[in-house]
């Protein structure tokens, strides 16, 4: 114990002198010389500042016509547009974004969920839009819990069809209105949501064929004890430069609607 | 969806949290809806019974292995728990005409043989060594 320990304070201190040193004098040199020499680096990401004021005011103008529904209008990394809306409203604002003149978000690139069980909507639906028109992206999120069903989108949209099977199969987030909703990847009968943050990594059953009955059998899985437990921490510090940075880019507020009562999922 | 406001749920010993209604508004209507379902599985019994090759039981018995199904669930008081199972039995009844399912599926699900019952009072948790 106390030699691990001593171990660990030396290769501590070994990562802390010659990576700090050599990744800032190289970041500092690299810097320095990008900024006098050219202003653009084309390995380097830049945002569209006409690009992303357009989709700002684009933001505003949607969460005007849609007062009762839109929540909240942000930016996530950098020039995302999102809108967080209230989920009695998928319909009449998908129907908004894809009939509006000014908008004409035609595009149905993705359905696909998240789970937070912290929140108490636990379950979130994010819908990603493509203006062929505008050449613009937006993302319409909602939430729910693990109960109550949200609209679904095929009315506006054919091809959620596929989409919202797939996130009922793996969230299992229902939707009304749904012309077929089952499940889309995982075995008829299958037990559980598996992208729920607590499905475990085995799952509950395992399969195999039972010459006695003649078929394929599930059973629950059992696992020997050295594979129950999973250790996910690495033991190694992949970028000691950005120790003190975040390691997500973080959500910039456009605007934000107050609501006086707590917004409770199919509240009318 | 219903257009009733929302309607208080206890969550728990002092919680109330205010839900809407997926589908019933009380009691009596999510039992309505779980009787209809039973009668139209029902109706659809022999068909599923002949399709999927259950012939080695009668219908009667076939019968009862689906009523035991709907009374498994009979503990349940959440209206919208039960609301969801019965959405969730239509989605059954039409995987069933469709023939969505194989045989193997279909007795995996109602019959599991191979999985032994889990044990439920204190002994026998402590006979089979788990907690």
């Amino acid at each position: 114990m106390l030699g691990s320990v001593i171990r660990q304070a030396v290769s501590r201190q070994i990562v802390r002198n010659s990576p700090i040193s050599t990744t800032a004098a190289v970041a500092q040199t690299n810097q320095t010389g990008d900024k006098k020499e050219s202003p653009k680096k084309p390995t380097i990401w830049k945002i569209d500042e006409h690009k992303r004021e357009r989709l700002a005011n684009f933001g505003k103008y949607a969460a005007e016509c849609l007062p009762k529904f839109v929540q909240k209008v942000q930016f996530a990394a950098g020039d995302e547009l999102e809108l967080l809306i209230h989920p009695s409203g998928v319909v009449p604002v998908l129907s908004f974004l894809k009939g509006n003149h000014s908008a004409q978000f035609t595009n149905l690139t993705f359905i696909t969920g998240m789970d937070v069980p912290t929140r108490k909507n636990r379950l979130e639906v994010i819908y990603s839009l493509y203006s062929v028109r505008f050449n613009a992206r937006v993302r319409v999120r909602t939430y729910t819990d693990e109960i109550a069903p949200i609209d679904s989108a095929t009315p506006v949209f054919k091809g959620a069809d596929w989409f919202e099977r797939e996130v009922y199969d793996m969230y299992g987030v229902w939707f009304n209105n749904h012309p077929d909703l089952r499940r889309i990847l995982t075995d008829y009968g299958f037990e559980g949501h598996p992208f729920r943050k607590d499905y475990p990594l085995s799952g509950y059953n395992e399969v195999r064929y039972d010459p006695e009955l003649k078929r394929v059998v599930y059973e629950p899985s059992e696992l020997a004890q050295e594979f129950r437990k999973f250790d996910l921490n690495t033991p190694w510090e992949t970028f000691p430069a950005f120790r003190n940075q975040s390691i997500t880019s973080g959500y910039e507020t456009i605007l934000e609607v107050a609501e006086p009562t707590p917004a409770t999922p199919q509240n009318k | 969806m219903s257009a009733t406001a929302g309607r208080v749920v206890r969550a728990g010993q002092h919680a109330v949290r205010t839900v809407a209604p997926i589908k019933s508004n009380n009691s009596a209507e999510a039992r309505m809806s779980v009787l209809a379902a039973y009668k139209e599985f029902q109706r659809l019994t022999p068909k599923f019974w002949w399709d999927f090759g259950l012939h080695d039981m009668p219908l009667g018995v076939f019968r009862a292995v689906i009523k035991k199904q709907f009374t498994k669930n009979g503990h349940l008081t959440d209206v919208r728990v039960v609301d969801r199972l019965v959405g969730e039995t239509h989605q059954h009844m039409k995987s069933i005409r469709y023939a969505f399912y194989n045989p193997d599926h279909v007795r995996n699900y109602l019959f599991a043989e191979n999985v032994e019952a889990k044990p439920k009072d204190f002994l026998s948790k402590f006979l089979n060594g788990k907690e």
